[in-house]
């Protein structure tokens, strides 16, 4: 899949002259405090940003033609089949809910989630090995994380221990 | 050389407890390093209050390890599972990863400890030998010298672009950009963080390199695995280095170290621009540069011993001049000062045997690192059994914790994905990462030394050609683009002959 196309390019060079207009004159006016002191001076704090966005627009200009150019020649590359857009598009959608879960459910728990997606996408059928891994996994690495090596994590479902009087240290420790 | 100094700092590591010190200090390093999210600065951090009750050779003894053995373990998971457990294995991964894929990951693996164990031996010595010299030299680096020294390496973003140099530009200039998101160093002003106090640290090193190589590459791995019965490696980990291959790249060796001794020196560069510099001057080098990044063996073998040449002559300025080049060296000058010590001009001519028992110490930690990473990569062997099905998902998982463990910010987890998804679309439009990489670790120094040149010299850019270091690298830089952009036309000629 990852063999470049001549539409591609036009699409990619088109994209890079976009984004460096909006950079130029909607990103870096609303995103980038610069004090007055130094306004319109090398010591900005605008002039990286600016310097990037505008040679971002040139070489993506530079891009455009070269594939305009080329798609005039002889041979343009074959188009990427719709199948492996839509496996690629899945395996980012399932990312993307992973982490929009991790806002709701807290890392662990979403890990566990995306896990099981994930596993279930890349063609896994086991499930009894899918749920195993999926629970297993993120449960070996928060406590991995907590426990040995002190790193602070949410808490997700153990906290809801500790709400029941519990206690996730207690248990643990228990186990321990 | 103080003889005397050097006999009784020798006599100190004579002790059951400082070996297992190190031997603990190696243990822990290499748990850190394998892990991603888990730094070296954070290991040592967490290590220095257990080594309150211990004396100041075993506590040294502990904090070397972990800190050399961090600047080597990454590699292992750059490797073999295309996510470098450290920023500073982020090179090691452009031709480990693909040799990993070919059947070529004990290669690879053992090409990475072997190199590592060399350059950081042959940057101890250039320490140890020349620690004066090195700390003077060190000390004449301005923002000015800073700065050209930087514009020299980011000529290194065209020999790493690949077969179109607009796309290696282009990879580059993004990375730039991404960069310049946070707060401003000089001014401490907000740009593109439009509110959001998360953004306004910047976006982490490791959160970014994840999602630049590991994330795509599971994307890239699941459309592959459609229909099919997906193949991780092929066989096991494959056939060995063997002396032979380890003895020809010599040259390399020296090369790389001599370059991460210069970057290791100066303070606040670090061990991943060190390995993309030795990288880009291997390829430079090379008869048959077109095979960088598909394998290469020389690539693995430069990028890590450049980087774990570092650690050497980044001791000196703490030890010589009590200035500390970055976080780790800040807080293994402050376990010195914990125990009494007092880094500065006056620790050589006061405690030379402890200066000579710290380099002793590194060669001692270098030694201990063989059998360590020999035994990684026999765990690293366990990856190769599991399914790649099974593998992969895994790998996401892995990541989104190694992203959020670093600062405890779910923000770092999105800006992994959010990387993650341009690297697979840069990726798919054959737009190279390793600029992206490269731009994105040096653009922050880039600015920073300019803004402070500018400071300097009240906004006049001949401050620039007032010394003769800035001149040098400058003029050196000038020619390196000239030569990479010719060698770049032999390359994309050579791949183009090949592929038609």
């Amino acid at each position: 899949m990852d063999q470049p196309t001549v539409g591609g390019d036009i699409a990619t060079g088109a994209a890079c002259v976009v984004g460096a207009v909006i950079g130029d004159f909607v990103l870096v006016p609303h995103g980038v405090y610069v004090p007055e002191s130094v306004a319109g001076t090398l010591d900005s704090p605008a002039v990286m940003p600016v310097i990037m966005f505008t040679a971002l627009g040139l070489l993506g200009a530079v891009l455009l033609a070269k594939a305009l150019k080329a798609r005039h020649g002889a041979a343009v590359a074959a188009a990427r089949s719709i199948d492996d857009w839509r496996r690629a598009g899945g395996m980012l959608a399932i990312c993307a809910l992973y982490l929009g879960t991790i806002f709701v459910v807290s890392l662990p728990i979403a890990s566990a989630i995306g896990l099981f997606a994930a596993l279930w996408y890349f063609g896994e059928r086991k499930w009894g090995l899918m749920l195993l891994v999926a629970i297993i996994t993120p449960a070996a690495l928060w406590l991995f994380f907590v426990y040995v090596v002190n790193v602070s994590m949410p808490q997700a479902i153990f906290e809801l221990v500790n709400v029941y009087g519990i206690g996730a240290e207690a248990m643990w420790r228990t186990v321990a | 050389m103080n003889l005397e100094a050097l006999v009784s700092a020798s006599a100190l590591l004579a002790d059951w407890k400082v070996l297992l010190g190190v031997v603990a200090g190696v243990g822990v390093g290499m748990v850190v390093a394998i892990t991603p999210g888990l730094t070296g600065v954070m290991a040592v951090a967490l290590a220095l209050p257990f080594t309150f009750f211990l004396d100041s050779t075993t506590s040294i003894g502990i904090l070397l390890g972990i800190y050399v053995t961090s600047l080597y373990g990454g590699s292992v998971t750059a490797i073999m599972i295309a996510t470098p457990g450290t920023p500073n294995a982020a090179a090691t991964l452009l031709d480990g990863y693909p040799m990993a894929r070919q059947g070529r990951a004990r290669e690879a693996l053992e090409m990475a400890l072997y190199a590592s164990l060399t350059g950081g031996l042959i940057s101890t010595v250039i320490a140890l030998a020349i620690f004066p010299i090195v700390a003077t030299f060190a000390l004449s680096f301005g923002p000015p010298q800073m700065f050209a020294l930087i514009v020299f390496s980011i000529t290194i973003i065209a020999g790493v672009s690949g077969a179109s140099l607009v796309k290696g530009f282009i990879a580059a200039t993004l990375g730039f950009l991404v960069a310049t998101i946070g707060q401003d160093v000089i001014h401490g002003s907000s740009r593109m963080t439009f509110g959001s106090s998360e953004l306004l640290a910047g976006l982490h090193i490791l959160p970014v390199m994840i999602g630049l190589f590991t994330v795509p590459e599971i994307v890239i791995r699941c459309v592959e695995s459609r229909g099919v019965r997906l193949q991780a490696f092929k066989g096991d980990l494959g056939p060995g280095l063997t002396l032979g291959q380890y003895l020809r790249l010599w040259p390399t060796y020296l090369r790389s170290s001599c370059i991460g001794s210069l970057v290791g020196a100066l303070p606040g560069i670090g061990g991943a621009p060190a390995a993309f510099l030795s990288y880009f001057m291997a390829q430079r080098v090379d008869p048959h540069p077109e095979r960088f990044g598909t394998g290469a063996i020389e690539g693995v073998a430069a990028a890590e011993s450049g980087n774990n040449s570092v650690c050497g002559p980044a001791l000196v300025p703490m030890m010589s001049l009590g200035i500390p080049g970055d976080t780790t060296t800040a807080i293994i000058m402050g376990a010195l000062i914990i125990h009494g010590l007092a880094p500065g001009p006056t620790l050589f001519a006061s405690q030379p045997e402890f200066v000579y028992v710290v380099f002793l110490l590194l060669f001692v930690c270098l030694i201990v690192l063989l059998p360590a990473g020999l035994l990684a990569i026999r765990f690293a062997g366990l990856v190769v059994k599991v399914r790649p099905q099974i593998l992969f998902p895994v790998v996401l998982v892995l990541a989104a914790f190694g992203a959020y463990a670093i600062r405890n910010s779910p923000a770092d987890v999105v800006s992994m994905f959010a990387i993650g998804a341009l690297g697979f679309f840069m990726r798919i439009q054959a737009i190279p990462a390793a600029p992206f990489a490269i731009a994105f670790i040096l653009g922050p120094l880039l600015e920073e030394n300019f803004r402070r040149s500018m400071l300097m010299s009240g906004g006049s850019s001949a401050i620039f050609f007032e010394s003769a270091l800035s001149v040098t690298f400058l003029v050196l830089a000038v020619a390196s683009a000239i030569a990479t952009v010719f060698a770049h036309r032999r390359i994309a000629g050579f791949t183009k002959l090949t592929s038609g």
